[in-house]
């Protein structure tokens, strides 16, 4: 059986697939990919299902050694990406040999990334799904994030009869688009405006879960504590202090803090790749703008073609007893 | 009883059961009630419902259905046809204070209570199970007795130990799993709310009843060591 062996870890790698549906009623988060347009990116240019079980890097990716393989591997995510040494590109499909390393470096944009492997990574599914929810200690692998010297199991049945395949999802830019509520009727007037104008920074405390957003206070009229209610990924919470958090995948199904608005879900990819400390801005839209935005970002999945890479790297120049050397490596 | 309608974002809608404020049973009832229906009607684009103190989020597919319409098909549920399963009653024990509790001194301080009165006052009363949320298995039960409702702690623990039987304002719960936590740790019970190789996975369920029981040390160690079970009774 074909195995990824971690040489080094990221600072957060995961197991992921596109979610554990249908739980929320028993606390369970949905989790899954964050970026789940990257995330299938990564798994349609190894020839997988768009829900196979993949690796996601946060700010930083991993050293994996293929043990027994080969194995086809795909890496979505702007950061620098190295084979045995060598630097290649991201966004593409490439297949590796037994021994040899991939390594992957620094986000240079964002903050999330992908490693797919053809076949699929090979994890126990808990509640029908292969994601990982780290605070519960749920799914993935062993419920954790990635460690050095842990040993991954590939699926069988992965194709490596594929050409070397590239592809691009086209992102929208600019601010990121809100609608009010559920609960702004609970915040002073000016608070909705506030959000709206104002330039606001993704503060240091951001993981899978939320993340905490820096800027002007937002006031409540009276009270910030609710009961309990449930939440989704993309409200933006306010409690007492004013300063708003954003929930990701991994956030509570339920909440107590009163919500002033939620991202729209063509939108989550986006939010989830911003950086601590990066600007971000936020827009108004209607329910039918967000509608149009959902449906765009769909048929632009639909048109995506994966193109054969003009000039590959012949196979021989990959193979790891020819290069040796990984002085190349560096970052 | 009226209900009001939110939406949340494009892909969801909050559904609030009108009535006094605060957490009340009557409400919770209906919010059951108003989950059971929604469940069993299949409206179209309906992915997942999330039933909570007073409220019901329905998460829904934007591209098969939309809020006006979710709302008045929402509206003519009739609630009356569902029957809910009847309440089970669980007798959990708790072995308060030590290690286990170590929020209890401070509790009592905050109240005016004697670690005692503490316990025989949270071991008084049976509490409804309102919902579940905040992390897989964990439930709010409420409510506590208005002498013993402490605010939750200004500084959160980072581990709070699987089986922790604690209290925050007019609410208390049990810790699942080792999680992070901010409220007051009282005891801890044998009992275990979460455990992913057993059918269901989940103990408790919103509408079920548990009355703690106060154990000595020595016998939630053997509880422990013996993968003790806890059985539910049918509650009149």
């Amino acid at each position: 059986m074909t195995r990824l062996r971690v040489v080094t870890a990221g600072p957060c790698t995961t197991v992921q697939d596109l979610g554990r549906f249908g739980h929320l009623r028993l606390g369970v988060p949905a989790a899954g990919m964050l970026d789940p347009w990257l995330g299938r990116l990564a798994n349609r240019l190894a020839g997988n299902d768009d829900a196979a079980p993949l690796l996601e890097w946060t700010w930083h990716g991993d050293e994996l050694e293929v043990l027994d393989g080969p194995v086809r591997l795909a890496i979505t995510g702007d950061a620098p990406v190295w084979v045995d040494g060598r630097p290649r590109p991201s966004h593409r499909a490439l297949t590796l040999a037994p021994g040899q390393r991939l390594r992957i470096g620094q986000a240079e944009s964002g903050l999330r990334g992908y490693v797919a492997v053809a076949g699929g990574l090979e994890v126990p599914r808990v509640l029908g799904s292969a994601a990982t929810h780290l605070r519960s200690g749920l799914g993935g692998w062993q419920g954790r994030k990635l460690a050095a010297g842990d040993v991954l199991p590939v699926a069988a049945g992965g194709r490596l009869d594929l050409p070397e395949l590239q592809g691009i999802f086209p992102r929208d830019t600019g601010p990121l688009r809100v609608l009010p509520g559920p609960r702004h009727d609970l915040f002073e007037p000016s608070a909705w405006s506030l959000l709206l104008a104002a330039d606001w920074r993704v503060g240091l405390e951001a993981d899978r879960m939320a993340l905490r957003l820096e800027g002007p206070a937002l006031r409540h009229r009276g009270t910030a504590d609710l009961v309990s209610e449930g939440a989704v990924p993309g409200v933006l919470q306010v409690p007492g202090d004013g300063r708003p958090t954003v929930l990701l995948a991994d956030g509570q199904p339920t909440g107590g803090f009163a919500t002033l608005a939620t991202v729209i879900t063509a939108d989550l990819g986006r939010l989830a790749q911003l950086r601590p400390g990066q600007g971000v801005r936020f827009q108004a839209v209607t329910p039918a703008e967000a509608l149009q935005a959902r449906r765009l970002e769909r048929e632009r999945w639909n048109a995506l073609r994966l193109l054969p890479v003009p000039d590959p790297e012949p196979a021989w120049l990959l193979a790891r007893d020819l290069i040796g050397s990984t002085d190349l490596q560096g970052d | 009883m009226a209900l009001q309608f939110r939406p949340v974002g494009d892909a969801a809608l909050l559904v609030e059961v009108e009535g006094p404020p605060g957490i009340t049973p009557e409400v919770n009832a209906v919010v059951l009630q108003l989950d059971a229906a929604l469940l069993r009607a299949g409206l179209a684009g309906v992915r997942e419902t999330v039933p909570a103190y007073r409220t019901v989020l329905v998460l829904f597919d934007p591209e098969a259905t939309d809020v006006a319409r979710l709302s008045r098909e929402i509206q003519a549920l009739p609630l009356h046809a569902v029957d809910l399963a009847p309440a089970r009653r669980w007798h959990l024990p708790v072995a308060y204070g030590g290690a286990q509790g170590p929020d209890l001194l401070e509790v009592a301080r905050q109240t005016g209570l004697t670690p005692a009165e503490v316990v025989a006052l949270h071991t008084a009363h049976d509490y409804r199970v309102y919902l579940l949320g905040f992390s897989p298995g964990f439930a709010y039960l409420g409510v506590l007795p208005p002498e013993l409702r402490p605010p939750r702690r200004t500084t959160p623990r980072p581990r709070v130990p699987a089986g922790s039987v604690a209290i925050a304002g007019a609410q208390t719960g049990i810790y699942p799993t080792e999680l992070p936590g901010g409220w007051h740790l009282l005891g801890r019970t044998p009992a275990r709310l979460l455990d992913w190789q057993r059918e269901p996975p989940i103990l408790l369920q919103p509408g079920d009843l548990v009355r703690f029981q106060s154990v000595p040390l020595e016998e939630l160690a053997a509880l422990e060591r013996t993968g003790w079970e806890p059985r539910p009774e049918v509650a009149p």
